[in-house]
């Protein structure tokens, strides 16, 4: 029999017990790290004293600037690390948008702006409601969806016109109706099962369109049509996955084929699948799962995007993690933007590519520790993180985002 | 109560649940670094220098929801740290090893062989893999401590799996995705 990945593992790291001394050796290092953390303190203080005194005189003077956190108004749970290309605290935004300061203002009390509760369509295998947020409509097809930290957003593709649709990070956006309405959502419940569920951007009304309890969902794909949502369902008992068709209104789910699925698309009115089961780790095939064949060549790193028109794709060069469009048919292959990244979405044209340029924590930089070993990597990532437009010749590349935290994003199906 | 290094410095002994802490992370943590750096000795020593940090911080880890889980986060950094400083064999981590040929191996099928796949993962997938398969932890507590959502870890751990499946060492791998 086959050992699991977790046997296999366990008998790679070969896990040693704790020395006898050990304990005895990481106190006094412990202590050590106390001291000299102690003494970088007192020096701090004189510095500290200096700096204090400084802005003191020049704020009597007339001089001072004031510091200026940036993010929404009056949103208590957006961090003030981040900043957006065209902040809505900026007064063109603002004014554009005099609801936004309402919407904000609800906000402080966030569980007050919880919309009524969701439609659920299996009332007996109930999913929690996500906490929606909402300022106002957004424009059908025109915007990418993308998760944080600290919520799933939408934005306009200039970067323009952020809008927090869910708090917390219990969500990601997995696809865009055609008509731009509803977003569909991988919703992870407490107990971590994630289910399918299709979020209306305009009402709020959610609908809960796959919870099986036995099956984890992952990758969804709207058809072109808007009739049928293609779906991956995990086995998380025996592992297996299985690729599976349901309606937009919940109904009518159903498995089309085992033992094939994680990354799911839907274009020509065929599924296209990155994944086990498939033949080159890429498929496609009929809706009714029947007429499978290899999508494209195989491709040397992770596939992370199809085109809307089917003509590119998407990957993960293994060697820089940066992103590369290749042809379904093995040519054109060519480097994108900028290294490393977090997924990649394509515009509904077909000519440009949303991704993330990643942020990878370094040292102890991101923790609550004062000893920060590598802040000025740890700064250099941060500045440089944050989501991109590009073209998929490479020729442009727009900055949406300056962000230090994980994004993952999707571009809108159809304009 | 007196605790972590605080005690140490009054001369009380050290608190019992350190102790015990220290006893039942310390094998985990070394593990789950062998894994990551694919190097046995880095991995005691940075096991034993993230212990350390937790002596040093006891007083307030014991109260996170999770200190074991924090102490792995910063054994992953400490290495994190290392690779940078030093250049060791699998240089920095935003150069992994997967664009270049496998290390021979005689038996593919042997845990040195998995240890040496695992290494050559990039980074944040060989991150995901190691806290969600080796240390076991919920998705949850891999994507607060990767600073992502649980939907990035799975996808992580789905490509981390996929890239170990082209390895010889684990090419019969079954999905076993959780």
């Amino acid at each position: 029999m086959t050992p699991s990945l977790h046997e296999r593992l366990r008998d790679a790291a070969d896990p040693v017990p704790a020395p006898p001394d050990g304990f005895a050796l990481a106190l006094r290092r412990g202590e050590q790290l106390r001291r000299r953390a102690m003494t970088i303190r007192l020096s701090a203080i004189p510095v500290v004293l200096l700096a204090v005194a400084v802005i003191a005189v020049s704020t009597l003077n007339g001089s001072g600037q004031a510091l200026h956190t940036v993010g929404r108004p009056g949103d208590p749970e957006a961090p003030t690390t981040t900043t957006l290309a065209h902040p809505v605290s900026d007064p063109r935004v603002a004014a554009a948008r005099p609801a936004v300061a309402a919407a904000a203002a609800t906000r402080r009390t966030p569980d007050a702006t919880v919309p009524p509760a969701p439609s659920v369509t299996r009332p007996s295998n109930p999913v929690p409601p996500l906490a929606v947020q909402f300022d106002h409509p957004a424009p059908p097809g025109t915007r990418i969806a993308f998760s944080r930290t600290d919520g799933t957003y939408t934005m306009a593709l200039d970067g323009s016109d952020p809008e927090r649709l869910i708090a917390g990070h219990q969500s990601s956006p997995l696809g865009w109706s055609p008509d731009g309405t509803k977003l569909l959502l991988e919703a992870t419940d407490a107990s971590y099962h994630a289910s399918l569920v299709s979020l209306n951007v305009r009402t709020g009304q959610q609908s809960v369109l796959v919870n099986d309890l036995t099956n984890d969902v992952r990758g969804a794909g709207w058809s072109p049509d808007g009739s049928r949502i293609a779906y991956s369902l995990n086995n998380q008992a025996m592992g297996t996955w299985a690729v599976g068709m349901v309606n937009p209104d919940g109904s009518g789910a159903h498995t089309v084929v085992d033992n094939v699925g994680f990354e799911m698309w839907m274009a020509d009115s065929r599924i296209i699948v990155w994944g086990s089961g498939c033949p080159n780790y890429t498929c496609t095939m009929k809706p009714d799962g029947s007429d499978m064949q290899p999508f494209t060549l195989p491709i040397p790193g992770n596939l992370l995007a199809v085109s809307p028109n089917g003509e590119w794709v998407a990957y993960e060069d293994p060697g820089t993690l940066g992103l590369r469009l290749i042809h379904p048919d093995g040519s054109g292959d060519h480097a994108v933007g900028q290294t490393p990244i977090s997924g990649a979405a394509f515009t509904p044209d077909s000519n440009r590519i949303v991704y993330g340029r990643s942020y990878v924590s370094q040292g102890l930089c991101g923790y609550p520790f004062p000893n920060c070993q590598d802040q000025q990597q740890a700064d250099a990532q941060r500045a440089a993180a944050g989501l991109r437009l590009a073209a998929v010749d490479d020729s442009t590349e727009t900055r949406l985002t300056s962000d230090d935290s994980d994004s993952w994003p999707l571009a809108p199906w159809h304009g | 109560m007196a605790l972590g290094s605080a005690a140490v410095s009054n001369g009380n002994p050290p608190p019992m649940e350190l102790a015990a802490f220290y006893a039942a992370e310390f094998p985990r943590l070394a593990g789950a670094l062998t894994l990551y750096t694919g190097d046995r000795e880095l991995a005691l020593e940075l096991a034993q220098e993230a212990m350390a940090r937790a002596c040093r911080h006891w007083p307030r880890v014991q109260h996170f929801d999770a200190p074991g889980a924090w102490v792995h986060r910063v054994g992953i950094n400490l290495a994190n740290s290392a690779f940078q400083r030093t250049r060791r064999r699998l240089q920095s981590p935003l150069q992994p090893l997967l664009g270049q040929p496998e290390p021979a191996v005689s038996d593919p099928s042997t845990a040195l062989a998995v240890r040496a796949a695992v290494a050559r993962l990039p980074r944040r997938q060989r991150s995901a893999l190691v806290l969600r398969y080796f240390v076991d932890l919920p998705v949850d507590e891999v994507a607060r401590l990767l600073h992502c959502s649980p939907g990035t870890v799975k996808a992580l751990t789905f490509q981390a799996i996929a890239n170990l499946r082209r390895t010889r060492a684990l090419a019969d791998l079954k999905e076993t995705l959780r």
